[in-house]
């Protein structure tokens, strides 16, 4: 009964265009690696630029880091997977979560590398809490869940690879790695920076285009509607009561869930240090800078997105559920085959290289942020005389470090759905750092012992959470709330429970009017 | 136009509000900095 489109196979010729696309990109992002590799020479620069970059840069800059594998093709694969009800976890919040990183924690993080030299998101907590031991926890913290959040960004390149070219799982993960540490390594954060926005534009653009073009290929909203009801008429639900409560599919089947996907939003934008560290190579803003950051940050990080769920169900309504038995890649190649279909060889090269830039942005974003964090956050502190060249060859030494531990994970077991297994290390990060980051940056209160009672807790409750998930005993949606709220508890408790810093210092940190 | 579709384009309105109320308030906030 059912008309299903057949799923188109890997064809060398898209693999050929879409190796041009991307290649141009590249070499645009290596130029501009080079052009800032003089200016980086030194181990401060080279970890946060030199906070002179404008607030287009920024703005872009800040919807590309926030933009991952995540949004440009896992959040298609949700609502490919469960219909309308995945809407809720597939970029529907992203709004709610990025503003508020923008507008209390964007200023604070400029404010701390422009008054007291900050280089990474440790650096400022370092500082805001004069504690060493607070600096390389948050850095070890910040690691262990962005190791996580980085095999969601390879496992999104190699599925790009896969669907362009066909070539075999390890061929795919290669490719997205190599191409990593060579922009990683000639560019610097200034590089970074420049390219993570121009990456910014792409995706945003790419994302919308496919949205648009997708619904057009069904014939509209309310044919979408309808062959999604006739395929199967639960697609349609807000919420899928057929499907269990607990484990990740709590995010679909009840309003606990869908409640808690809100949260897992509002929080994981400021808890990502990859999207804070954006501020710190900015210059100072005036208040028509900081429309147009917000300005821009919209544009990439609203509208594409929005559209991100409809691509979802309209691979669905057009392919049924055949693109689910492909192995690893299963339901997050809808959204690259339907761009196949919908908008032929320019809509597809203009996509998967949106997607290539989305998830290789993240990933030198974080790779970055987690080679200064051991440097600059772990090793510098503890051992500060150690020569800042020694430091500046560590770091590059490290990206090649970080880049090698999630490629092996995603080779050795690639995650299933990308939105599901990225959404426990945006659970950890958000729930730690929305109290750790930015309620300390404002509530002078706040210690360092409930900062690190916040982050131990925020660690074992995340991870012996996931374990009980993925057996099916614990709701994702609950999960969530065991880990912001006993962050919670803990940070305030811990805080209120211990001495604040002397008064002096608050002084420095607050102003001396607000002290 | 079915519950599904006014439930999209309810959080795209909100979203939007939400941004111009937040760049409002902040922006507010800067003249008093």
């Amino acid at each position: 009964m059912n008309n299903f489109l057949p799923v188109p196979q890997p064809d060398i010729s898209y693999g050929v265009w879409a190796i041009s696309g991307i290649s141009l990109m590249l070499l645009v992002c290596i130029l501009l690696g080079f052009f800032s590799r003089k200016k980086s020479s030194s181990f401060e620069s080279f970890l946060s630029g030199h906070q002179d970059i404008g607030p287009v840069v920024t703005g872009l800059a800040l919807g590309a880091t926030w933009l991952s594998g995540w949004a440009t093709l896992g959040m298609m694969g949700i609502t490919y997977a469960v219909g309308w009800s995945g809407m809720w976890f597939a970029g529907m919040w992203t709004i709610v979560g990025i503003m508020p990183c923008l507008f209390f924690t964007g200023e604070k993080m400029q404010f701390y590398a422009q008054k007291f030299g900050a280089r990474t998101v440790s650096d400022a907590l370092g500082i805001r809490f004069d504690s060493k031991v607070v600096q390389s926890l948050s850095a070890l913290v910040m690691i262990f869940f962005m190791v996580l959040y980085a095999v969601g960004q390879f496992k999104a390149g190699a599925t790009i690879w896969y669907a362009v070219t066909g070539l075999p799982a390890l061929w795919c993960l290669l490719l997205s790695g190599v191409v990593v540490f060579i922009y990683m390594i000639v560019g610097g954060y200034t590089g970074t920076q420049w390219s993570l926005a121009l990456q910014g534009a792409l995706l945003g653009i790419a994302c919308f285009t496919l949205g648009i073009a997708a619904l057009r290929f069904v014939g509209g909203p309310a044919a979408l509607n309808m062959q999604l009801s006739m395929q199967d008429p639960k697609l349609l639900d807000l919420v899928r009561r057929d499907l269990p409560v607990v484990g990740n599919t709590q995010l679909f089947s009840s309003p606990f869930g869908i409640v808690a996907t809100f949260f897992i939003f509002l929080t994981m934008a400021t808890g990502f240090p990859h999207n804070v560290a954006r501020f710190l190579g900015m210059r100072k803003m005036s208040k028509k800078d900081f429309a147009l950051v917000t300005l821009m940050v919209f544009l990439v990080a609203g509208p594409p997105i929005f559209l991100n769920a409809i691509t979802g169900l309209c691979s669905r309504a057009v392919f049924g559920p055949e693109i689910l038995k492909i192995q690893p890649w299963k339901g997050d190649l809808a959204a690259p085959f339907i761009s196949i279909l919908a908008g032929g060889k320019p809509l597809t090269i203009l996509y998967v290289t949106g997607v290539f830039a989305a998830a290789l942005s993240t990933l030198s974003a974080m790779v970055m942020v987690m080679a200064g964090n051991v440097t600059r956050d772990i090793i510098h502190i503890w051992r500060p005389k150690m020569s800042h060249a020694v430091l500046l060859r560590l770091t590059k030494v490290f990206i090649g470090v970080f880049l090698l531990i999630p490629f092996y994970w995603t080779f050795k077991k690639p995650p299933e759905l990308l939105a599901v297994f990225m959404g426990y290390a945006a659970i950890g990060l958000g729930g730690i750092f929305i109290f750790c980051t930015a309620i300390s940056f404002y509530w002078k209160r706040a210690t360092a012992s409930g900062a690190i009672l916040c982050m131990v807790y925020g660690v074992m409750a995340s991870l012996i959470g996931g374990i009980f998930v993925t057996r099916q005993k614990l709701g994702m949606g609950t999960l969530e709330f065991i880990v912001l709220i006993g962050c919670g508890v803990f940070y305030f408790a811990g805080s209120m429970l211990t001495k604040p810093l002397p008064q002096e210092k608050l002084k420095q940190i607050f102003g001396e009017k607000n002290v | 136009m079915d519950r599904n579709w006014i439930a999209w384009w309810g959080i795209v309105v909100l979203s939007t509000v939400f941004t111009a109320i937040g760049l409002a308030v902040r922006m507010r906030r800067w003249k008093n900095e």
